[in-house]
């Protein structure tokens, strides 16, 4: 069944439609959810918003092609939504501003004796450089798998300016890497 | 994938080719195939594959996945969320603003009832109840949705709901049935069976009367065993003698009380002044001077004064209200 399909089914009311798309998409939604630095159960919270409203407002959704990037745009609205009445409370910060709290992982990279620990290091301190935006954009393409259509969606972006946000980062990150490159290169050729 | 030159691109823009990053993370044979092939190709682009590698392969995240318990849990509290929610959201805003207040009451009946919904859960019968003034929308455990008139009551037994829909009616309701096995409505006077359709059904005192919209409708009374299948459009009552009338109906008329109107035809003043003492939720007092008659028309359920303003100038007739107690005069 394609994503149009099963959407329609939920759009007519049935209810084992909802649930199959809680069951494909909860897993990815609260990974992302919990990226914005906020407690687990506002992320359970804004989930279950999430789904209560998709149920009571069926009838009136529109269609889409991709139910995760449609979940993922309307988590992400709530998620910061919260925050800025969070925070309105205490400051007057910008709205846009939120936290995009992810780390990278290199275990299975040091076990492989690909990266010491020491670059591991020095490669999540150069990715804790980027800005909130970036990293969370880089968490999009090599995470949830986005393309730039998708991503755009997502953190209402254009296309270009999705590409050359994510190229930015990339780029430093590159940088960085070239650093110690050598010994990458080195040790993929002993395989 | 291979109609694009790569020869031009830099570390940072492969690394945000899919097929590319497919390749570096491994299982994707067709990449692996061209991916490989490309770098014997072109071996002087061999450290600019390199670092996009390396840094695809660097941007791996730390991560925990949900236990599938709290996927469970959280599940849960979205089914219940949203049953919970059921009666009070479906209860369709009434079109017009004075009347809102109706909903606000609906809402609150629907809570009420909730509540000792919850609280008596090993209770045999749901009992959804309107008073007089009121109107609610009701979720059936099947989806299937009742819209309850003013003073009537709905009865089902929960727990054999699933197995066996069966509801039993007195007051006056508008049944959306889902697709499914019989779904009957028990009376006093007869029952109606359907299997998915929409009709409305009034059981009130003496009245038993089915008007079918969509779908068809076996009516049957209980007392005479007479019965009628009904198809869109169609309705019938239970008239003198235990037999049952048939009737082709007014779509646009019938069950008016859904879209705040009261059609009535060739109807006793009496019961119309009934109606209006039930959707108003106010006492009428009818001088002895006011004839008997049979009347037809319509009141808006917009407010008691312009019900009872359209009710009675018609006729000649005059009305007097002091808050819940209402006096119709010549």
């Amino acid at each position: 069944m394609t994503d149009l399909e099963l959407w329609q089914q939920l759009k007519v009311g049935d209810r084992q439609a909802l649930e199959r798309i809680y069951r494909e998409q909860a897993p990815l939604l609260l990974r992302y959810g919990r990226k914005f630095a906020i407690s687990e159960p506002l992320v359970e919270d804004c989930v279950q918003d999430l789904f209560v409203d998709l149920w009571r407002r069926r009838e009136h959704l529109s269609d889409t092609d991709s139910i995760r990037r449609y979940l993922m745009v309307a988590l992400r609205r709530r998620i910061i939504q919260r925050l800025d009445r969070r925070r309105k409370r205490f400051s007057d910060a910008d709205p846009a501003d939120y936290d995009f709290q992810v780390e990278l992982a290199h275990d299975q990279l040091i076990i492989a004796e690909e990266l010491s620990e020491e670059q591991s290091a020095e490669l999540q301190a150069a990715f804790q450089q980027l800005s909130e935006r970036q990293r969370e954009i880089v968490y999009l393409k090599y995470f949830a798998g986005f393309e730039y259509e998708d991503i755009g969606d997502v953190m209402d972006l254009n296309y270009q300016s999705a590409r050359n946000l994510l190229s930015r980062a990339l780029k430093k990150m590159k940088e960085l890497l070239l650093a110690f490159l050598v010994l990458i290169f080195c040790v993929f050729f002993l395989f | 994938m291979s109609e694009k030159d790569y020869t031009t691109y830099g570390a940072e823009e492969l690394a945000q080719e899919p097929g590319f990053i497919r390749w570096v993370r491994g299982g994707d044979e067709e990449a692996a195939r061209f991916w490989e092939q490309w770098m014997i190709d072109h071996p002087e682009r061999s450290e600019m594959v390199e670092s996009a590698r390396a840094l695809v392969r660097a941007l791996h995240f730390k991560e925990s996945p949900p236990k599938s318990k709290q996927i469970d849990d959280l599940w849960d509290r979205i089914n219940e969320e949203i049953e919970a929610g059921e009666e009070v959201a479906e209860t369709s805003p009434p079109r017009i603003r004075r009347l809102r207040w109706l909903g606000y009451v609906a809402a609150a009946v629907a809570l009420l009832l909730l509540v000792l919904q919850v609280w008596n859960i090993n209770r045999r019968w749901e009992v959804i109840r309107t008073e007089a003034g009121q109107r609610l929308t009701y979720v059936l455990p099947d989806s299937s949705v009742v819209e309850l008139n003013a003073a009537s009551t709905l009865r089902f037994a929960s727990r054999d709901y699933a197995r066996q829909r069966r509801v039993q009616l007195t007051g006056e309701a508008f049944f959306q049935v889902e697709e499914g096995p019989a779904f009957v409505v028990e009376t006093d006077r007869g029952a109606v069976t359907v299997l998915g359709t929409s009709f409305n059904v009034l059981a009130r005192d003496e009245d038993f009367v089915v008007d079918c919209f969509t779908g068809r409708v076996q009516v049957a009374l209980d007392r005479s065993g007479a019965a009628q299948v009904l198809t869109a459009g169609r309705g019938a009552r239970a008239a003198e003698g235990n037999t049952l009338e048939g009737y082709a109906f007014d779509e646009a008329k019938a069950a008016g009380w859904r879209r705040d109107r009261i059609y009535f035809e060739e109807t006793s003043l009496g019961s119309v002044f009934d109606e209006v003492e039930r959707q108003f939720d106010v006492d009428i007092q009818m001088g002895d001077s006011i004839p008997q008659r049979e009347v037809t028309g319509f009141f808006r359920l917009v407010h008691v004064d312009s019900a009872l303003y359209d009710l009675t100038w018609p006729l000649n007739l005059e009305y007097g209200r002091e808050g819940r107690t209402v006096t119709i005069r010549k």
